[in-house]
């Protein structure tokens, strides 16, 4: 703007001059908010952009006694040998048909049951479902699998009432085929709730008005939902469509990590899990970098493209 | 919006009994550990479907409690979280306060620099291999110092400093005080109730972490109770693969014992989920709206 407005005018250099000595000035009447951003900012370089830089390994030959810079460039040696790895294939297959999944049948969960709420007319009821509901959200997986286990083990509660009824009981956390929805059922039971605030919170926003409109135009609730509520969800619900997308590599570290076992690698083990172990328990660091490396670039592409194609469509995007 | 149909009728009816289904669903898991913790161990032979036990004990709680592993790991945690809480608070805080400030120069260009770690991150290794060679190997710093900011919080933190009028700071300033004064005298103290609820919602987290615990503490006495429960759950849960027929005293205890401390780590949690839960709802809408 006011570069603009310097061009066209003929005492260009003065006005410049003079703007930048407005900006020194409020520059120096705000340091002390910048002396307030600076431990943030220092923080961030070390504990996220080093580390950034630091994913160069993926491009060397790293010895932890040679350290980052002493290492020797190897080009893409490494993403070479991943494409060629069976394994890897089959995480990025596990990584993505779960996230799919998971956007199947996750992704929608919390809209309908924020409309169903909002179709609830006593105040107290609706508040105190909400509540409970909200709680499994802040319960970690490391305690949610400890209870998931006392359900689900062979001497669990499932297990227990299968022989009651006189049947052989099955072992839902070895069996691959039970891996997966095991993942979107428990995904489904600790979020579906907190999923919905975002929705609640858009909801609150229609204006009544609409809805008395719709009644007296003779449109019953079914039809004043796909009119009035769904169309007012969408925006909400395309960003956190694009969020999604760009998080579509990652395996969900916490969940399966905790509820994995080596029997059920086939079907639920994914990238990141991979990562931590050929990283840190093979201490295969390049090759482990390397992979993160190729996630993030993937996941970060997606959300670029996936907004793009939003905003051109809909006009809707996150930036 | 009302309608008196029958199949409105019908409809709030389903409607109704399925939200309270899905109540019980969320809250019989809970119950169920609740319940398995404090069986006693002849009634917990017999089945493990009780909704409500006619006699029951506090065995597993003294037998956890009377090892050293269960309180220390408890302290460990309560240090961690304490301490965590108010560091990551005070940064999260500063952070946000001046970037509120919407002709900063360079605002922008410096919520670009934060927000961009929000969606791109050197990876796992990297991280790993930052930490080591910063010497926070082992070092129960390594669970407090490197979560000094999580952008959500503070983006959500930044928009409750948004609405406070800004008369009150002009006024401040006309009597000579700086950015500082005004941030601890004027915007802190009207921020209390949501500086409560981020910070709620960073013990819950720090409460919670066994993540930055499994990967650098190898040293058993300095476990979070987090990290000790996960240590109990997969060493215990090896046992479901080799499928133990027979039920015998020991494994029933070990049983009670497991839940009697997945208890002891959700019912902290549950204390102070009404606190957060009063407030949370209004700040995740308002934080959700802006971005």
């Amino acid at each position: 703007m006011d570069a603009s407005v310097a061009k066209a005018n003929p005492d260009a250099g003065k006005i410049k001059s003079a703007a930048r000595s407005e900006l020194r000035k409020r520059i120096m009447g705000y340091r002390m908010l910048y002396v307030m951003l600076l431990p943030a900012i220092v923080f961030l370089i070390i504990f996220s952009y080093i580390p950034m830089y630091g994913a160069s390994i993926a491009f060397k030959d790293f010895w932890i006694t040679k350290g980052i810079l002493g290492s020797p460039w190897v080009g893409l040696e490494h993403f070479e040998k991943i494409f060629r790895t069976e394994k890897f294939w089959q995480v990025f297959r596990n990584t993505i048909e779960i996230n799919l999944l998971r956007l199947v049948f996750g992704f929608p969960a919390p809209i309908i049951l924020a409309i169903l709420l909002n179709e609830v007319r006593h105040k107290f009821f609706k508040r105190s479902i909400q509540t409970i509901i909200y709680l499994p959200h802040f319960i970690s997986w490391v305690t949610i699998a400890g209870i998931i286990f006392s359900i689900l083990s062979t001497e669990g509660l499932v297990n227990n009432i299968i022989v009651a009824f006189g049947g052989t009981p099955i072992n839902f956390l070895t069996n691959d085929g039970m891996f997966r929805p095991l993942l979107i059922i428990s995904g489904i039971w600790k979020e579906i709730g907190w999923g919905t605030i975002i929705y609640m919170a858009a909801l609150a926003g229609i204006n009544p008005d609409l809805y008395e409109a719709a009644t007296v135009d003779g449109a019953n609730r079914f039809k004043q939902v796909i009119y009035i509520t769904l169309p007012s969800l969408l925006p909400i619900i395309s960003i956190l469509l694009i969020l999604n997308f760009g998080s579509m590599m990652n395996g969900g570290f916490d969940q399966v990590f905790n509820l994995y076992n080596t029997m059920v690698y086939e079907s639920g083990d994914v990238i990141d899990t991979y990562v931590y172990r050929i990283g840190l328990t093979q201490g295969e660091y390049s090759v482990a970098t390397a992979i993160g490396l190729l996630l993030n670039v993937i996941n970060f592409t997606l959300l670029v493209l996936v907004n793009y194609t939003s905003k051109k469509l809909s006009g809707q995007g996150i930036y | 919006m009302k309608t008196t149909s029958l199949s409105g009728k019908i409809f709030d009816a389903v409607n109704i009994v399925f939200l309270l289904l899905l109540a019980i669903v969320t809250l019989y898991p809970f119950w169920h550990v609740l319940i398995g913790s404090v069986l006693p161990y002849e009634e917990a032979i017999k089945s493990s479907f009780n909704l409500f036990p006619t006699k029951w004990s506090f065995e597993a709680y003294e037998y956890v409690f009377s090892k050293n592993t269960i309180p220390k790991a408890l302290l460990v945690s309560l240090f961690v979280t304490v301490l965590g809480t108010f560091y990551q608070l005070f940064i999260t805080a500063i952070t946000a306060y001046p970037l509120i400030k919407q002709d900063l120069p360079g605002r922008s260009a410096i919520f670009l620099f934060m927000v961009f770690t929000m969606f791109f991150s050197g990876g796992l290794i990297p991280y790993y291999l930052l930490i080591k060679n910063l010497g926070m190997v082992n070092h129960l710093s390594v669970m407090i110092i490197p979560a000094a900011l999580s952008m959500y919080n503070m983006i959500v933190l930044k928009t409750f400093f948004q609405s406070i009028p800004l008369e009150l700071e002009e006024s401040a300033k006309m009597d000579g005080a700086g950015y500082m004064t005004i941030f601890f005298r004027i915007i802190l103290p009207l921020s209390i109730p949501s500086l409560a609820t981020i910070g709620l919602f960073i013990a819950v987290g720090q409460w919670n972490n066994w993540y930055q615990p499994m990967l650098f503490l190898n040293d058993k006495d300095q476990w979070p109770l987090a990290m000790v429960l996960r240590d109990i759950l997969i060493n215990n849960n090896t046992n479901t693969t080799a499928s133990v027929s027979a039920v015998n005293e020991q494994f029933m205890l070990a049983d009670t014992i497991k839940n009697a401390i997945v208890m002891i780590s959700v019912i902290p949690i549950i204390i102070v989920y009404p606190f957060i839960q009063k407030h949370f709802v209004k700040g995740v809408m308002i934080g959700s709206i802006k971005s």
